[in-house]
């Protein structure tokens, strides 16, 4: 019987334990209930203490459930003698899952247990058991109680999302809530979910996120997320963002090269750095020059160049992606000191020479030339110049109006847009003694009445001469014969003229020709010229008066 | 006769309203002539050096160097004030390029450059500003010893002046230093 007893009592101690819904952690001890069989505890299981006594302890008061937290409750009960302190809780009806409280010492009469681990916003069924020291227990009825929801509110953005493209492959995207939470970019080439970024377990107002290995030219969605610490989640609206091309390097330009100095300047298509590697041998940058502010407008001047030197340059730079950019080789020419060349004077005739230079560089021109010797000793010694303003490499003058048989010493002087200057060698020349005349051109004639005589007419010949001179007409009467009158009253040196024939007697004809000299003596005589002076003009007045006269002479007056 | 202040009373508040009306009119109206009225063009600091460029390339120096004061106006850069410089040197403006040039020199920008500018344009103002000349070229290869210009500007000066042995013995200092085959050539030309 005793055995039995026994066995009948362990049976029903692992049977509790293994009651569905109901799990004791390790090391828990806990009392076995009696199940209403009260015999078998009185028995004594070595687990609790029996005293004999074989009431069951009453529950005064409660269960009553204070501070309902979101994840925490205290429920609290009185018993009229000291129990263990035990709160079966579970989220079904008769199902307890969890157990709290003080389960091996029947030490209390007030009860106080922590109910922790819940889920917000949740119902809890739960009953308190108390078993006092010789194992007799109390169970109260089931009583349900609801957890705090807490924070129920979503973050709601206050700013943003912007999104920032510094380079290809990367986009930079912020936004700030109203309250901290986390920061969560998701972005996909197809769907949003794809790939995400940012900071789950950080809470902050302000969010960034740096989403790097993007793919260039391409169309992402993007959306942002932000959860607070009470879970709850603001799940932004999808956008789309390009990435713009591959950074690339353009628009190079080198200007504003000098004898040791170039300005380069190049765009990128996203903020770099700037690099100009360079050196005198392509493909072989001996020399950089840097600027690390990052932008897409890049300049930099090269400083300490050789003069006239080529130069190889590479540009680069990295921008914030860490992309490295590196562009072709361009090639340039420092400008090198004008140095005149080939200075030669040719075609020298009595009056002229014709000069040229080659510079190394675009200069203007200045020539100085100086009159050695001359019949005349005052010009000896005399110096000249002239030349022009032009900027240019190759270089031709004329130089006109030197006097013949004269020993000339000439040098041309040149100055680059900088105002460098460049000295040619000196070249002596003599111009030969002067023996062609001049050649008379583009004889014109034209006839006047003289207003002063009415009888007589003038012509007026306009010529030029191919080098300054002087000139008279000889003419006679009739179309041709002897050149028996002449006009001279040309005493000038000059290559146009204007001469007037005058008294000449209208409806007469007359033939010419010109005589011109120049300084030197050197005569010419031009082809014959014809000319019929007019005669006056008479108006039909003067022809009927002119009749009556000749009908009537007693009524004309003395003969003039 | 009753109604007569009432009369007075509403022609009094109609002629108010009138006036305010007019007035709101004649506001309304200079505000949308102001907003109308076309502003001038801004120009960047770059886009106007860019005219300066296209300016001096079409051979108008003067345009250019009011493009260009426009552009050191809006940002103090080197390579503008330089090329003002330039500028102002091609329109014979001796004393304003000898100022720019000398800014330069105060922010040691590219000083060789600069004081061999100043001594261009010293020697080309007239002889009584030679001495000034000289020293700028002088100051030119003391800041760059490799600035071949001064040296080769210096030895003309001094040919200019009937100094030639002076002006060999620069040309062969900058030679000493350089090696550079336009001075090597200059000598030859000064040594005949």
């Amino acid at each position: 019987m005793l055995y039995t007893t026994h066995m009948r009592r362990l049976s029903l101690f692992f049977l509790l334990l293994t009651l569905p819904g109901l799990t004791m952690a390790a090391p828990t001890r806990f009392s076995s209930p009696n199940f209403g069989v009260e015999s078998i505890i009185f028995g004594g299981t070595g687990l609790l203490h029996s005293t004999g006594d074989s009431i069951p302890p009453n529950i005064m008061s409660g269960p009553t459930v204070s501070s309902v937290l979101t994840t925490a409750l205290t429920v609290t009960w009185s018993t009229d003698k000291a129990t263990t302190s035990v709160v079966m809780l579970g989220q079904v009806p008769g199902i307890y899952t969890s157990v709290y409280g003080q389960i091996d010492r029947a030490v209390f009469t007030q009860h106080i247990v922590q109910v922790s681990q819940l889920t917000k916003a949740t119902t809890y069924y739960y009953v308190v058991r108390s078993v006092d020291v010789a194992g007799n227990l109390v169970q109260s009825t089931e009583h349900q109680v609801v957890t705090d929801p807490g924070d129920i509110t979503s973050p709601v953005v206050t700013n943003g999302p912007s999104i920032a493209q510094p380079s290809a492959t990367s986009i930079i995207v912020t936004w700030q809530t109203d309250k901290i939470a986390n920061t969560i970019v998701e972005y996909g080439l197809q769907n949003v979910t794809e790939n995400s970024a940012g900071k789950p377990d950080e809470l902050t107002t302000f969010h960034q996120v740096q989403v790097n290995g993007l793919l260039a030219n391409q169309s992402y969605v993007l959306r942002i997320r932000s959860k607070d610490a009470s879970g709850n989640q603001y799940n932004g609206a999808l956008q789309t963002v390009k990435t713009p091309n591959s950074p690339s390097i353009t628009n190079v330009q080198i200007t504003d090269i000098t004898l040791n100095s170039a300005l380069v300047q190049w765009q990128t298509s996203t903020a770099a750095t700037s690099v100009v590697n360079y050196g005198t041998a392509t493909g072989q940058p001996t020399l950089v020059q840097s600027d690390t502010t990052v932008t897409q407008n890049h300049l930099l001047r090269l400083t300490g160049l050789g003069t006239g030197t080529t130069y190889y340059v590479k540009l680069a730079g990295q921008d914030a992606s860490n992309n490295r950019l590196l562009s072709d080789e361009y090639i340039f020419k420092t400008v090198v000191l004008p140095v005149i060349t080939s200075f030669t004077v040719s075609a020298i005739t009595a009056g002229s020479a014709h000069l040229a230079w080659v510079s190394s560089s675009d200069i203007d021109e200045l020539i100085r030339y100086t009159v050695q010797t001359n019949d005349d000793p005052k010009l000896v010694g005399k110096q000249l110049s002239a030349g022009n303003d032009k900027l240019v490499s190759n270089h031709l003058y004329d130089l006109n109006d030197l006097s013949d048989n004269t020993d000339y010493s000439v040098s041309v002087i040149g100055k680059d847009v900088f105002g460098n200057q460049a000295l040619s060698t000196t070249i002596k020349f003599k111009t030969p003694v002067d023996t062609v005349p001049p050649q008379i051109t583009n004889i014109k004639t034209d006839t006047t009445v003289d207003l002063g005589s009415h009888q007589n007419v003038q012509v007026l010949v306009s010529f030029g001469l191919s080098k300054a001179g002087k000139a008279i007409i000889e003419y006679g009467v009739g179309a041709s014969g002897t050149y028996d009158q002449k006009v001279d009253m040309d005493d000038s040196l000059s290559t146009n003229k204007f001469m007037v024939i005058p008294d000449l007697v209208p409806g007469q004809s007359y033939h010419f020709h010109i005589v011109a000299t120049d300084r030197h003596g050197n005569k010419t005589t031009s082809a014959d010229y014809l000319v019929l002076a007019p005669t006056q003009p008479v108006s039909l007045l003067d022809l009927i008066f002119g009749q009556i006269q000749s009908n009537f002479g007693w009524l004309a007056g003395p003969k003039r | 006769m009753k109604g007569r202040p009432l009369l007075i009373v509403l022609s009094s508040l109609l002629g108010f309203v009138l006036v305010a009306g007019l007035i709101t009119l004649v506001f309304t109206t200079l505000k949308l002539q102001q907003a109308l009225k076309p502003k001038p063009v801004q120009y960047s600091a770059a886009e106007l050096a860019k005219r300066a460029n296209d300016q001096i390339t079409s051979g108008d120096y003067a345009q250019a160097e009011e493009y260009l004061k426009q552009s050191l106006q809006k940002q103090d850069d080197h390579t503008y004030r330089s090329k003002l410089a330039v500028v102002e040197y091609r329109l014979k403006k001796y004393a304003d390029s000898i100022a720019q040039y000398q800014l330069l020199v105060a922010k040691q920008q590219d000083v060789a450059f600069a004081e061999n500018g100043i001594g261009n344009a010293q020697r080309d103002w007239g002889s009584s500003h030679y001495a000034d000349a000289e020293a700028a070229y002088r100051s030119s290869f003391a800041a760059d010893k490799g600035y071949v210009a001064a040296y080769s500007n210096l030895a003309l000066l001094l040919t200019q002046e009937h100094q030639l042995p002076a002006a060999i013995k620069i040309v062969e200092q900058g030679i000493a230093v350089t090696e550079d085959p336009s001075l090597i050539s200059l000598k030859a030309v000064l040594s005949k």
